[in-house]
């Protein structure tokens, strides 16, 4: 599985990275990238099976990140990891195009029950 | 502010012990601590400003030196050495200012609620700023916290809200 980790700090793509790895998924690929222009970009050239974002970053913020990648036609699985809990984060972010919404901290159980979700 | 009436609500030791164990990877523990006076000349601290949608300053979280060494050292698995490296010099170094300020992002999630404004971190700053005067009122909620992680030094961190 290729994942791609959306995300202008760069020890937090590394914890993703770690918890991901964590999950007990098989073969996991990661891509990284810094922000939503950076991710456009390597979500092109990458080609992932999921994509986690941040929510606020430079340039491009997440939403406007999946909203731009939802306006090129794409159809892969997004799920934002973010410290904003407010109901009405979530709400955009549902209206955005996500498929689910992970509040830090987190840990590898919460991406074992993103990948079976997948998988069913 | 009475911690019972409403308002911006703090966590309470145990939830805070729970959030650093889960985000740093290693086992935390938080206790109540009495209340630090900034100016003791014991240890630097640093602090995080987190503003509403107006700029306005409404929380902070203040940690002494130790603590924000310890919490971003472990985040990344950095070795203790690092953080003790920090504590001697009283003062982060760059790599460390950078995981830090993801802990105390992260922590703005303690701060918001649905009756509340909403907070976001505007700053991490050496010290304790000026500005921070504003908030250490009678109207501005406080909790003070001792914290230790498994294999780091730990320290002081208090949070202020309003």
């Amino acid at each position: 599985m290729k994942v791609l980790i959306v995300d202008d700090s760069k020890v937090m793509r590394m914890i993703v990275a770690r918890a991901l790895r964590q999950s007990g998924m098989a073969n996991i690929e990661i891509g990284e990238a810094e922000d939503g222009v950076d991710g456009l970009a390597t979500a092109a050239s990458f080609q992932p099976d999921l994509i986690l974002s941040d929510w606020n970053m430079p340039q491009m913020n997440g939403v406007e990140f999946l909203t731009n990648l939802r306006a090129n036609g794409s159809t892969t699985r997004f799920g934002f990891i973010t410290s904003e809990t407010h109901p009405a984060i979530m709400e955009q972010a549902l209206e955005a195009g996500a498929d689910f919404l992970l509040t830090k901290p987190f840990n590898a159980d919460q991406f074992e029950k993103v990948f079976a979700g997948m998988a069913g | 502010m009475a911690l019972g009436t409403p308002g911006r609500r703090l966590p309470i030791p145990e939830d805070l012990g729970s959030f650093l164990t889960d985000l740093l990877g290693q086992p935390a523990s938080v206790t109540k601590s009495k209340e630090i006076n900034f100016s003791n000349g014991e240890h630097n601290f640093v602090t995080g400003r987190y503003v509403d949608d107006k700029n306005r300053l409404r929380c902070a979280c203040v940690a002494d030196v130790p603590l924000a060494a310890t919490a971003a050292a472990a985040l990344a698995l950095i070795p203790r050495a690092t953080a003790d490296s920090a504590i001697t010099l009283g003062a982060l170094d760059e790599n460390l200012l950078e995981n830090y300020h993801e802990v105390v992002n992260i922590l703005s999630k303690f701060l918001n609620g649905p009756t509340v404004p909403h907070v976001r971190l505007a700053e991490l700053v050496e010290g304790v700023p000026d500005d921070l005067g504003a908030l250490l009122t009678g109207t501005t909620r406080r909790r003070d916290y001792d914290v230790t992680v498994v294999g780091y030094p730990g320290g002081h961190l208090t949070l202020l809200g309003t």
